[in-house]
């Protein structure tokens, strides 16, 4: 399709879409490669190499254990995508839903709807996603749900934001004109109309819970051992920060660039996205 | 005159209060609507004009049942559609359509032609039949089926009206409520959508209900006229005689402001302030403050819109004096 080429060769000049778009495959890229192969196993403790500096053989070196600090970054990635992945998603499904719901039903229901949020948005995410992980116990799973439910509110906002945007637009009275009800509104018109805002804002957040991760992992209350992830080879590094800084460097910057490169990939889209909502206006 | 009414409105009232400023002040009120009666027949068409915000919008939402009025019913096949169910009413709903001024924001960008134009069908055919039914209703606007696939995005305004325009027609209404349809058009697309309009109305038989603030536009397409001040129908009639010898100032000024090259025309009264809505009550003629024939008795009594004779209504106590200057 000409239209959709178009698209492609104007997204691929715009700078940080560009760049985000090659970070961010490069992170589903290694976490795919880290599923059938890695220069070593992560897993395997090997004392007598401990602490050996880059080198053939171990490209970035070895950690205290022995273990192989490129494999551990490379399966670490795993552990920043599942939890991004399965956290946005819930903060997605469900405030997308409740935003909806705000925007459709208004009144009560949408103050109700916000002023949760508000609730919800009084703490910084990150400081919510430990208390809840403190109350749940840590662990992988409960990470997700923290940082999921931290979710919620920001998709919720976003959603009625835009969602009320669409229902002022005549489209929407004409389809009420014709017997439409609320519910198929919401699916048919307003949800199709702001896919690209909350896509956009799933990128985002996507980066928000990546961080999230590594530093609920970093404090211990995230994935844990064996599993390896960027947060908690943070906290190993630490102790040796001046003798073999390159150990946190390494995490540090995988996180860094995973950050990033969501984060630029996201305003890319946002970019790309409005003035062909302009256009088509 | 007492043919089958496809659409009574009966005294409508509507009361928008606006969102308090401050806490000190009651909220503000807009009078959009200030008991508004009309009766279209079938086959016939109403234009209704007056300056912008003096309440056409107002009317024609109440009369699609998009707005419940403060007041006053809306009969629509004789039947009060405030009155009705939610499921009736959606039932009702393919008999009355309504085209928007805004080719632009009234089409969803996201939606197919097709899928546009058979909206107002609801669930009530299977694909190949809708399928079928917006080929042919486009064909009738004057596109081809093979747009069917096609996004707004790739017509142009006109093109996009048409499409409005058909499916308006998809399920043969017996009334089309049309808000501006032609406002938003180049002044070289508008004579082409008309004629249209002029056309399926005589192909289909077809009921208007048509909102412009452009005297031209409603004397082409509509056989009666009626001229909305602040909320209120001043004057009504058939186009002909209204256009010709107007009974009511409101309606002169507003002849007298379309420049028309018409010879030996007298010099053209200006009307002057322009307060188009209502926010309180106001006692006398709602005109007086503009009106150049204004005398002390149209400020204590408010004048009626009483029938004039020849189909015709006017609120004006000097209705017969206006009607009968020279224009
Ligand atoms: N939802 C609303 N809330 C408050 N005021 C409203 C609302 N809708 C309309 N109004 C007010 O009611 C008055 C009549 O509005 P309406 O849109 O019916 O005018 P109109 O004759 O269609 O004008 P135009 O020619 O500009 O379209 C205006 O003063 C408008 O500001
Ligand atoms: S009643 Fe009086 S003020 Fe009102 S329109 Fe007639 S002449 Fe003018
Ligand atoms: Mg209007």
């Amino acid at each position: 399709m000409t239209a959709a080429g178009v698209t492609i060769g104007r997204a691929l000049r715009h700078r940080s879409f560009a760049i985000g778009a090659a970070l961010t495959l490069l992170l589903v890229l290694v976490a795919a490669l880290s599923l059938a192969w890695t220069p070593h196993s992560p897993y395997e403790l090997d004392v007598p190499n401990r602490l050996r500096p880059p080198q053939a053989g171990n490209w970035l070196g070895t950690d205290s254990f022995g273990r192989d600090v490129l494999s551990l970054l490379m399966v670490g990635a795993q552990a920043s995508i599942i939890v991004g992945v399965v956290a946005v998603g819930i903060g997605m499904a469900f405030g997308v839903a409740l935003g909806a719901l705000a925007s459709a039903r208004r009144g009560w229901a949408e103050e109700l709807v916000m002023r949760l949020s508000d609730f919800a948005f009084a703490f910084p995410a990150i400081l919510s996603a430990i208390m809840l992980t403190a109350i749940l116990g840590p662990g992988m799973v409960n990470a997700i749900i923290a940082i999921g439910i931290f979710n919620i509110p920001v998709f919720a906002r976003v959603t009625r934001a835009s969602a009320n945007a669409i229902w002022a637009r005549e489209f929407v009275l004409a389809a009420r004109a014709s017997g439409k009800g609320a519910l198929h509104i919401t699916l048919e018109h307003v949800l199709p109309n702001i896919t690209s805002v909350i896509v956009v804002q799933g990128t985002i957040q996507f980066a928000t819970a990546i961080l999230a991760e590594a530093a609920l992992s970093y404090l211990g209350l995230g994935t844990q051992p064996p599993q390896p992830s960027w947060g908690r080879m943070l906290a190993e590094a630490q102790t040796m920060m001046f003798t073999r800084p390159e150990l946190a460097i390494f995490p540090g910057i995988a996180i860094a660039l995973a950050v990033l490169g969501l984060n630029l990939l996201g305003d890319g889209m946002r970019d790309l996205l409005d003035p062909r909502l302009r256009r088509s206006r | 005159m007492s043919g089958e009414a496809v659409l009574v409105a009966e005294a409508l009232v509507r009361h928008y209060t606006l969102p308090r400023e401050s806490l000190f002040r009651p909220p503000g009120k807009v009078h959009a609507l200030n008991g508004v009666s009309f009766r279209i027949e079938r086959g016939s068409s109403l234009g209704i004009v007056g300056e912008s915000g003096c309440g056409k919008s107002t009317l024609a939402r109440a009369v699609m049942a998009l707005e419940r009025p403060t007041a006053g019913r809306v009969l629509l096949l004789g039947r009060d559609l405030n009155a009705l169910g939610r499921e009736e009413l959606r039932r009702l709903r393919r008999h009355f359509q309504m085209v928007f001024q805004d080719p632009y924001g009234s089409l969803d960008p996201r939606h197919t032609v097709a899928r546009i134009v058979t909206e107002p069908l609801g669930r009530t055919l299977d694909a190949g039949e809708r399928r079928r039914a917006a080929a042919e209703v486009l064909e009738s606007v004057g596109l081809r089926a093979s747009d069917l696939d096609k996004f707004p995005h790739e017509f142009s305004g006109g093109q996009r009206q048409r499409i409005a325009i058909a499916r308006a027609l998809v399920t043969r209404p017996d009334l089309i409520v049309l808000d501006e349809p032609v406002s938003a058009l180049d002044v070289s697309v508008q004579a082409q959508v008309l004629n249209l309009l002029a056309d399926l109305q005589q192909r289909f038989r077809l009921t208007y209900m048509m909102i412009s603030h452009d005297l031209g536009v409603i004397d082409y397409v509509c056989d009666e006229v009626a001229v909305m001040y602040l909320g209120r129908i001043v004057e009504a009639g058939p186009c002909a005689r209204v256009f010709a010898a107007p009974a009511h100032p409101y309606t002169r000024a507003l002849l007298d402001a379309v420049p028309r090259p018409v010879p030996g025309r007298r010099v053209r009264q200006r009307l002057a302030g322009n307060v188009a809505t209502q926010t309180g009550e106001i006692e006398g003629c709602p005109f007086a403050d503009r009106c150049p024939r204004v005398e002390a008795r149209c400020r204590i009594e408010a004048p009626l819109l009483r029938p004039l004779g020849e189909a015709r209504l006017a609120a004006c106590h000097f209705a017969e004096a206006v009607r009968a200057e020279v224009p």
